[in-house]
Formats: structure tokens, C-alpha cells, sequence
């Protein structure tokens, strides 16, 4: 990077939390601060529940997931238009009659206090250890990529969203996300067409597409029912579904973004305009990754893609081993473009025998390079077991700075920065309101509204230094968006039971659905760590589990079982 | 003995308005709810199918 690209990396940033803190200062209400101040339209809610979801995870990993599995991840996606429907026609409508801040708030006014206490601490758990992930993920490869001090980079990026989000509340947060959403979507476009631009001469973006076919990259849809694989139209449509039923429905991360819609026709059409756009959204992102797979096979790409981990290994006594694998991989890499060369050339000729022995030829060759890429992990593993040995994070990063001009560059990490900026804003905005409604006026129950702001405003900073915390202290998990969605798919489906139950299930009361969850989640963390399932099931496991088992210890518990207070629809 | 109620904070400007005021999606040529659900669901699977098909094409 360049002095150019700092500037367009700190002008932007600092541009965005500076005006979003100015436009929304002196917020003394309680209810402006946490659901902002009535005037939020559609098009901001809209844009703010995508940005809170969208991180710098999705923009580092998930073109490492297209270059190296193909587009098949868009499939994870597939239930979340099924669930907004949901969201808008049943839970929205009740959240906003009753009036509440939090989705755990309608919780204890439809059954119990120790109710609302198991979704709060579900959310606050899950959600803190998440935060820190948020951070953590794109700072880990950024600064392995920058040669920036990690510590530094966590802690800058981490107070930075934490004095915004505490100052401005929640309009501060969706202010700043439609922002910064606008600079991620122009930087990706960009990346796009510059990689196009990047083909070589003759190959269009047919040609391409075809290429990335002939690899597997470019399988979408898988119809199968193996349940052992990870993504499948099913698991994307029903564990997708009770997946985004739970974050987007339950999660007070994105429950507090629609809600601050002005209006119920406001909030149901932001969370309708994610429902059209957020498949589109992944596929192209996993599309990029596709073609930068397409664009490596005609420019080598390094052996493995965390550079300075190789180099590293490189440097001490293995270091003969590596190069020699880094000559073998480079071996196949020529032979392979030679016979691409070949395929475009018989394919622009028509000769559809030719190009498909060159084809072929060109997979062997294939082979051969990611047999020496794969003994290059297992060397860098023997060599130091704490090198993370999948380098997908690592692919996207690596295009960008060895490949793409200064300006560009710079506007694409800032694209990372300002992704990890609007989806922890969202998060710290939803642990401190949750902390403050659903804990704290409990405890203090006689407070004035500028209190609880206060209190809501320290919360969040709580909270962004033990994200900032958690960060500087956590090891690199295999894949930073699987082990976010993993995360999420162990706790989300039990919670989501708990409001299935509290909308329909209007017999069952506080005791059955409390103990029914506990028991619940107990078999859900049992089931991760037997069973080898894809983590989208445990979504509709915990679910069912959760309602099946309440539904039981209702029936057996009789008139002990308290109902709610609040009936349900 | 029952704890009192959690207080309740002042009301955000134009609350209660989904009370008194349901009304529809307002869209040109979209007068309910279900119109807008079943376009959503329209587009959803419109992607699916022409994911399928761009599956099956380049998988040739």
C-alpha cells in the first residue's frame, strides 16, 4: 500500500464515523437511542440489516470459498428469502404491537423472568464470542498481508466502531452502514471488472465461466441427500431456513435494525428488500472467487496463499523441502497453462475433440499442482502445527495486492475495514441494548431515560473491549465464515424453538419451555461433538428439540406449568 | 413476592402509529402483503431454478 491508498483507507473510514457520530449527537432518549429517532425508512433498513450481516468475513472468506469449492456455498443462503417472509407476515407484527426493545423482552412478558434470562444469556454468549470473531478474522489476514502489527490493528479498528456506536446509538449505526455498504459495493464492483479486465487477451467471460465449469467450480445447485455433505439444495432450503429464521428473526443483532424502522410498512419492506437481494449478493461474490480461480490458472499464484507463513517455514530448516514442492507446483502450473492455451485456441476453432483432450491434459495437470500444494500444507503443519493449513482467507487478499493498482487497492481494504466496522456496530449496538433492557433496569429499576442511555452507552463499550479483548487473544480457527455460522447454528436453533413456541404454542408456559431449551441445547452440543453432520441440521435439530421437549414437559407438568402473561396470536 | 414491572421508557416520536394506521405495502401494482410475499418468493425461486440451470450448463 502506498500513500494513496492510506489516504483513500483513513479518509473514508474516518469520513463515515465522523459524520454518522456528528448527524446524530445529543441522543438523550432512551427509545432514540436504542431504536433511533422514528424516521427510518425502508431503503435504510434495508441496508443496515444487510450491512450488519455482511462483514469482512463474507468479503475475505467467501471468495476463498468460490476459488477453492466453487459457488455450491450460495446453497447456505437459499432459506433466508423463505424466512423473511416469515419474519415480516408473523414476528414482526408482534414485536412492534408490543412495543419492545428486544426480542428477549417479549420473551419474558410471554412466559417468565428466567425465560427472558436463557434468551438473553443464549444471545449474549454467542453473540459476545462472535464479536470477537467479527475483529479478529479480517485483522488476522490483513495484517499478515500488510506486515501490520495484529495487536494494533485490533485494537484501532475495535475502538474506533466502539466510540461511534456508543456516542450515536442506533441511528449512528445505521446512518454510518448505508455508507458504508455503498463503499463495499463500489469496491467490489470494481475488483469485478478490473479482474475481467485482467483476463488474458482472447478470453471473454463466456470462455471463463466455461473454464470454471470445467474445474467444478461453477456448481450452484447439488440435489443430493447425503446428509454428510455440507451444502445441499436441502440442508441450504431447510437448515438455511431455521438458520435465518433464528438470526434474522430472533438475534437482537438484526431485530434491533428492522425495529427502527418508522413504521411496520417500513421495517417489512427492508427486511423484503434482503430477501430479494441477498442470494444474488453471495452468488457474486462467490462468482468472483470463481474467476480469480479462472485468472490463477493463467498467472501462477504462490504455492500457498499465506505468504508470510511459507516464507517463514521457508527461511528455517524444512525450507529445502518447500522449495522443492514450490518447483514441483510450478512445473505443473506451466504445463497446465500451455494446455489451456490449447483448449481456447480448438474451442475458438470449433475442434471440440481437440479442446477436450487439452482439457484433459490441463487436469492431470491440475492434479499434480494440488498435490504438491497439499504436501505443502501437511510440510508447513509438521513444521509448526499452529499454521493454519487452509489458505482460502488468504486468496482474495493476495489477488487484490499482487494484482490490482494503487487507489484500487486501497478502496478494497477499506471495503474489509468497513465491512468489519458496520457488522460490529450492529453487534455492540445490540449487546449494550440487551445488556440495558433485558439485565440492568431490572436491577435498577427506577431510573430516568437519560440514565439508562448512559448505562446502554457504557454497556456497549463493555462489550467492544471484551470483543477487542477476545480478539487479541484467540487462535485462528480452520475457516473464519464457517466457524462464525457454526457458532451461530449451535445456539440459534434452541432459541428459535423458544420463540416458535412462545408465537404458537400458546399453552405451553415459562417452566416447560425453559427446561425444555436446557435440554435442548444439551443435545445439540452433544450431537456437534458426535456426530459429523453439515452444521446447517443442528439449526433444525435444536429447533425441534426444543419445541418437541417443551411441548412434552408441558403436557407433563400439567397446571404447574405456568402460561404467559402476554397470549399468543 | 412478585417483583413490580420493569419501568417503562418515554415513547419514540410516532409510536403507535402501526396501531392505528396497519396500511398496505404502498408499491405500484402490489396492493397486499401476500402480493409482496408471493413476488419474494417468485424471485427465490427464480434464483434457485436459474442457479439449477446455470449448474447444469457449465457442468456439460
Amino acid at each position: 500500500m502506498n500513500l494513496l491508498d492510506y489516504l483513500v483507507l483513513f479518509g473514508t473510514l474516518l469520513g463515515i464515523a465522523g459524520y454518522g457520530m456528528w448527524q446524530t449527537r445529543g441522543r438523550r432518549n432512551l427509545t432514540a437511542y436504542v431504536k433511533g429517532a422514528g424516521e427510518t425508512r425502508w431503503g435504510t433498513v434495508g441496508l443496515s440489516v444487510m450491512a450488519t450481516q455482511a462483514s469482512a468475513v463474507t468479503f475475505l472468506s467467501i471468495p476463498g470459498q468460490g476459488y477453492q469449492d466453487g459457488v455450491g456455498f450460495v446453497q447456505n443462503y437459499f432459506g433466508a428469502p423463505l424466512a423473511l417472509i416469515i419474519i415480516a407476515a408473523f414476528f414482526l407484527p408482534i414485536y412492534r404491537r408490543l412495543k419492545v426493545y428486544t426480542a428477549y423482552e417479549y420473551l419474558g412478558r410471554r412466559f417468565d423472568g428466567k425465560t427472558r434470562l436463557l434468551g438473553t444469556a443464549l444471545f449474549l454468549v454467542q453473540r459476545g464470542l462472535g464479536a470477537g470473531i467479527t475483529i479478529y478474522a479480517p485483522a488476522i489476514v490483513l495484517s499478515t498481508m500488510m506486515g501490520w502489527r495484529l495487536d494494533l490493528t485490533i485494537v484501532a479498528s475495535g475502538l474506533l466502531v466502539v466510540i461511534y456506536t456508543a456516542a450515536g446509538g442506533s441511528d449512528a449505526v445505521n446512518l454510518t452502514q448505508k455508507y458504508q455498504l455503498g463503499i463495499i459495493f463500489a469496491g467490489m464492483v470494481t475488483a469485478f471488472f478490473v479482474l475481467l479486465a485482467k483476463l488474458p487477451p482472447g478470453l471473454g467471460f463466456g470462455d471463463a465461466l466455461a473454464l470454471a465449469g470445467k474445474f467444478h467450480k461453477l456448481e450452484a445447485v447439488d440435489f443430493s441427500l447425503d446428509l454428510d455433505r455440507r451444502y445441499t439444495l436441502w440442508s441450504g432450503v431447510l437448515g438455511g431456513m431455521f438458520l435465518a429464521l433464528s438470526y434474522f428473526g430472533t438475534d437482537q443483532t438484526q431485530v434491533q435494525r428492522y425495529l427502527a424502522g418508522s413504521s411496520l410498512r417500513e421495517s417489512r419492506l427492508g427486511l423484503m428488500f434482503n430477501g430479494v437481494c441477498k442470494i444474488p449478493m453471495q452468488f457474486s461474490i462467490l462468482l468472483l472467487g470463481a474467476l480469480i480461480f479462472v485468472f490463477y490458472q493463467f498467472e501462477r499464484p504462490p504455492v500457498f496463499f499465506n505468504q508470510a507463513a511459507w516464507q517463514r517455514q521457508a527461511e528455517g530448516s524444512g525450507g529445502g523441502r518447500l522449495h522443492a514442492l514450490e518447483g514441483e507446483f510450478a512445473a505443473a502450473h506451466a504445463s497446465q497453462r500451455q494446455q489451456l492455451q490449447a483448449w481456447l485456441a480448438a474451442r475458438h476453432a470449433g475442434d471440440r475433440a481437440a479442446a477436450d483432450a487439452a482439457c484433459a491434459a490441463a487436469l492431470a495437470d491440475y492434479e499434480r499442482g494440488n498435490a504438491a500444494r497439499s504436501a505443502t500444507q501437511a510440510a508447513l503443519h509438521a513444521a509448526d502445527p499452529h499454521t493454519q493449513t487452509n489458505d482460502g482467507d488468504y486468496v482474495f487478499i493476495t489477488f487484490i495486492l499482487d494484482h490490482l493498482p494503487h487507489g484500487i487497492i486501497g478502496l478494497l481494504v477499506t471495503v474489509f475495514f468497513a465491512a468489519t466496522l458496520s457488522s460490529k456496530a450492529g453487534e455492540l449496538n445490540a449487546l449494550g441494548t440487551t445488556t440495558t433492557v433485558d439485565l440492568y433496569r431490572h436491577l435498577r429499576r427506577e431510573a430516568t431515560d437519560a440514565h439508562y442511555v448512559a448505562a446502554s452507552r457504557w454497556f456497549t463499550v463493555f462489550w467492544g473491549l471484551m470483543a477487542i479483548a477476545f480478539a487479541l487473544f484467540a487462535n485462528l480457527v480452520e475457516n473464519l465464515i464457517q466457524a462464525v455460522n457454526i457458532l451461530g447454528s449451535i445456539f440459534y436453533g434452541v432459541v428459535l424453538g423458544l420463540f416458535l413456541v412462545a408465537f404458537f404454542l400458546k399453552r405451553v408456559g415459562g417452566t416447560a419451555v425453559f427446561a425444555g431449551a436446557l435440554v435442548a441445547q444439551a443435545l445439540v452440543i452433544a450431537l456437534y461433538v458426535t456426530l459429523n453432520i453439515s452444521f446447517l441440521w443442528y439449526n433444525l435439530i435444536g429447533c425441534a428439540a426444543c419445541v418437541g421437549f417443551s411441548l412434552g414437559l408441558h403436557a407433563a407438568l400439567g397446571a404447574r406449568d405456568r402460561a404467559g402473561l402476554i397470549p399468543a396470536p | 413476592m412478585k417483583p413490580p414491572p420493569a419501568p417503562e421508557f418515554s415513547p419514540p416520536p410516532g409510536a403507535g402509529r402501526d396501531a392505528v394506521e396497519p396500511g398496505g405495502p404502498g408499491l405500484p401494482g402490489l396492493r397486499t402483503w401476500r402480493a409482496v410475499y408471493a413476488v419474494v418468493f417468485g424471485c427465490f425461486a427464480a434464483y434457485v431454478a436459474l442457479l439449477a440451470w446455470f449448474t447444469w450448463l457449465f457442468s456439460r
